[in-house]
């Protein structure tokens, strides 16, 4: 089986447990909420599998380089990551809210790199600058933090859903988690975010330093990276001033989301935007 | 003790200060009102947030472009307001570095204030506890042992020996404390996050007073010693030569380039100091000066082949020439010289592009003066000579774009990078955990209570004082 085969499939299964998750919530289904795990691990086994057959077949055409090189190929190691940080903190949490607003993250993701026209999915050969292990652990650990974030905007949004509905405690939202507990999951999964985020702007700066002599060249890429990692600088410290507890933080959370994706897709539409734009 | 506490129970949860220690202050007067100015959290979070903020601005506006560009895009009078605001190469203005300076004083100062106040609970040598404190956590486990104190204390402490630093007992009244922590130092962590930032900001520091980022572009073959500075275009002179003997590149079946290499060698006083093939990600670095392979591409032709077609109609003859060079005609049609290659070549109010000038000279005759348009190649046949003159190949040799740059700052940078993720794994990942166990004789055994207090990640902690309430609990003996 191609690796375009099975990540159509694992589509498909993000899809299935997206909605079981959905179901789990709103139904207070505990079966579903079992069934929606299990799809949701499959899913991003399936979808590691594809990303590692992807490789193969990169050498297989004669150009040999991990699968980290394009949009299509960043948009299906988004999807693994965020599904694999879902697992993780829903196996912690047992939130099913939370499962309900994070997976179908991973499964637009993977919607959009096999759907939109302007995501190719053929495997190219790599530009020479692009040749680099540092690209490796840049893309990585960017996207291991993008993903985290990610988790944490979808914890900021249940936060805010909570407070909005604080007089309905019927249906759904009575069974949103508690206020303290999505405060807490926001702080761990920004703080694992701004760890990850960090090592890769790192790793992006020393890449940029082996290929073209300078690690910090204020493109609109790499600024947008600064933004985001001193937007969360400030997250972290907000906690610190009075005042800043509870729903502003939950704000915080989620309009740092907005800048990740800016970094990611908005970039590409700025004026004068750098050789390898659609990176990541 | 009183006091140490107070501190600790504050930092504990990781808030402020509620009242922040002013008695100790060395600052007086005007120095004071900058300094608390300069401690304030709330300075920080403005000054991140407003960076971020004003950031975004250079990405929208394209930095460093020529001033026509800005002015076809925004106007006169737009380009000399944006400019005047340094918006066209903001990351380098002085508001900017303004700004970064600022920030990188309060981290300074905030991290200065807070570990004065810190340090007597970092560095103690006996650390004391609050019984009070201890009994208010969540976490806390009591039990009942059959045991004595004394074995208990024993048991813990032979058990906390191994995973905590500190352990100490303490007999207080009728009840024994056996208290044990780890993970003091961790508290260091954020000093050593935001003495990182002060590490990469000296760094670009150092970059930017003593480095430089140019470019330059050689042809094959040919020699240069200066480049130029990319932000302003300016010469500046090498302390070497960089001669690029050979430049190859290769390309991949759709087109794009594969691979692309010069062959450098840097000269000095006619003296060879090294040499060295360098492709993308292999710089070559001398004296602290690198060159990267960043770009490549054609110089205008130097090297033509021309195809003279007789009048006659007998076979034509071919001469290949480069600039300068000449070639003698068989049967004294005279000696062809190929002046010069112009970009462009107007014929009447006609372009006719990139074209040969020749220069004909046959014995006894003035010399002609011969165009020969590369895209026209029956223009020449207007000139009804013997010959009619048209380029059937050219050649243009690569030029290789190499960026130079020094950057003394850049182990300085590095050095900030690794101290940031050491930095920042102590202070997400580590803590600074205290256990308490409390024991009181009484008629059924021993009054067992266990409890833990982490500075963050209590989870940890929780955990911790579950195995030692199971440990404190097993039968004697075991
Ligand atoms: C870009 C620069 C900065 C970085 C990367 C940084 C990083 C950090 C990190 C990772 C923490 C730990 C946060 C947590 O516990 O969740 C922290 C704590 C802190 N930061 Fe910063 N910081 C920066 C700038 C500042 C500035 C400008 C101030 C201004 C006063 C500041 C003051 C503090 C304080 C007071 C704490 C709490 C310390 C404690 O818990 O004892 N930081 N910082």
């Amino acid at each position: 089986m191609e690796s375009s085969q099975i990540l159509s499939v694992v589509t498909f299964v993000y899809g299935l447990a997206a909605a079981l998750y959905i179901f789990a919530w709103v139904f207070r289904a505990e079966t579903a909420f079992r069934f929606a795990f299990g799809f949701l691990a499959a899913g991003a086994a399936g979808n590691a599998l594809g990303i590692g057959l992807r490789w193969v077949e990169s050498y297989r055409l004669g150009y040999g380089h991990a699968p980290f090189s394009n949009m299509y190929e960043s948009l299906v190691f988004f999807a693994l990551t965020i599904s694999a940080i879902c697992l993780v903190v829903v196996r912690r949490t047992k939130m099913p809210a939370l499962g309900a607003l994070a997976s179908p993250l991973a499964f637009l993701a993977l919607c959009y790199a096999s759907l939109s026209p302007h995501v190719s999915d053929r495997i190219e050969p790599l530009l020479p600058a692009l040749k680099s292990n540092w690209l490796i652990a840049h893309v990585m650990t960017c996207f291991l933090g993008y993903a985290a974030f990610a988790v944490g905007f979808c914890a900021g949004i249940l936060y805010l859903l909570r407070e909005r509905s604080r007089e309905r405690r019927d249906g759904i939202w009575a069974r949103i988690p508690d206020a303290g507990a999505l405060d807490n999951l926001t702080h761990r999964v920004v703080v694992f975010g701004f760890l990850f985020l960090t090592i890769g702007i790192i790793t992006g700066a020393v890449w940029a330093n082996s290929a073209w002599g300078r690690y910090w060249g204020w493109d609109p890429k790499e600024t947008w990276s600064l933004i985001t990692w001193l937007f969360y600088a400030t997250f972290l410290h907000a906690r610190l001033v009075r005042g800043w507890k509870g729903s502003r933080v939950a704000w915080l959370s989620s309009a740092g989301f907005a800048a990740v994706i800016f970094t990611y897709f908005g970039v590409n539409y700025l004026p004068g935007l750098h050789s390898y734009g659609a990176m990541g | 003790m009183a006091e140490t506490a107070r501190i600790q129970e504050i930092s504990a949860d990781g808030r402020e200060p509620a009242k922040e220690s002013t008695d100790q202050d060395p600052y007086e007067g005007p120095g004071r009102i900058l300094w608390n100015f300069l401690k304030s959290v709330r300075l920080g979070v403005v000054l991140m947030a407003g960076l971020a903020a004003v950031s975004i601005i250079g990405t929208f506006i394209p930095q460093n472009q020529p001033e026509d560009a800005y002015k076809d895009a925004f106007g006169d009078a737009w380009t000399r307001l944006l400019s005047g605001l340094d918006l066209f190469d903001m990351y380098h203005s002085s508001w900017f570095r303004l700004l970064l300076a600022l920030l990188v004083a309060n981290i300074v100062v905030c991290s200065i204030d807070r570990f004065r106040a810190q340090r007597k609970i970092i560095f103690t040598q006996n650390p004391h506890f609050l019984p009070e404190r201890f009994r208010k956590q969540e976490n806390r486990q009591s039990l009942i042992s059959p045991a004595s104190p004394r074995e208990l204390a024993g048991r813990f402490a032979h058990h906390a020996r191994r995973s905590f630093s500190v352990v100490g007992t303490e007999q207080r009244g009728k009840t024994t404390y056996v208290y044990a922590e780890r993970g003091r130092w961790t508290r260091l962590g954020v000093y050593i996050v935001h003495a990182s930032v002060v590490l990469l900001a000296l760094g670009a520091m150092m970059g930017s007073f003593f480095g430089f980022d140019g470019y330059m572009k050689i042809a094959e073959g040919e020699t240069a010693s200066q480049c130029f500075e990319r932000s302003t275009g300016k010469p500046l002179a090498l302390p070497f030569s960089v001669s690029c003997e050979k430049f190859s590149v290769s390309f991949n079946d759709n087109g794009s380039p594969k691979e692309y290499r010069s062959s450098l060698a840097l000269s000095s006083g006619g003296r060879t100091l090294v040499k060295k093939d360098v492709l993308v990600n292999h710089p070559l670095r001398y004296r602290g000066i690198s060159l990267f392979q960043s770009s490549y591409g054609k110089m205008p032709p130097n090297r033509i082949t021309l195809a003279l077609t007789p009048s006659g109609g007998d076979a034509p003859l071919t001469r290949t020439l480069s600039v300068g060079e000449s070639s003698t005609l068989p049967g004294k049609r005279g000696v062809l010289t190929l002046k010069s290659i112009a970009d462009s070549y107007a014929f009447g109010n006609r372009e006719l592009g990139e074209t040969a000038i020749l220069v004909l000279q046959k014995p006894g005759a003035k010399a002609v003066e011969v165009a020969v348009p590369f895209r026209f190649p029956a223009f020449d046949k207007m000139r009804r000579g013997e010959f009619a003159l048209s380029v059937k190949e050219y050649e243009s040799p690569y030029y290789t774009g190499l960026s130079v740059s020094r950057d003394p700052g850049v182990p300085l940078v590095y050095l900030g990078f690794l101290v940031l993720i050491a930095g920042l794994f102590i202070t997400f990942f580590l803590s600074h955990q205290r256990v308490l166990v409390e024991l009181s004789e009484n008629k059924s055994g021993t009054r067992v209570a266990v409890s833990g207090i982490a500075n963050r990640n209590e989870p940890g902690v929780d955990e911790r004082v579950k195995r030692i309430a199971a440990l404190l609990s097993a039968p004697a003996g075991a």
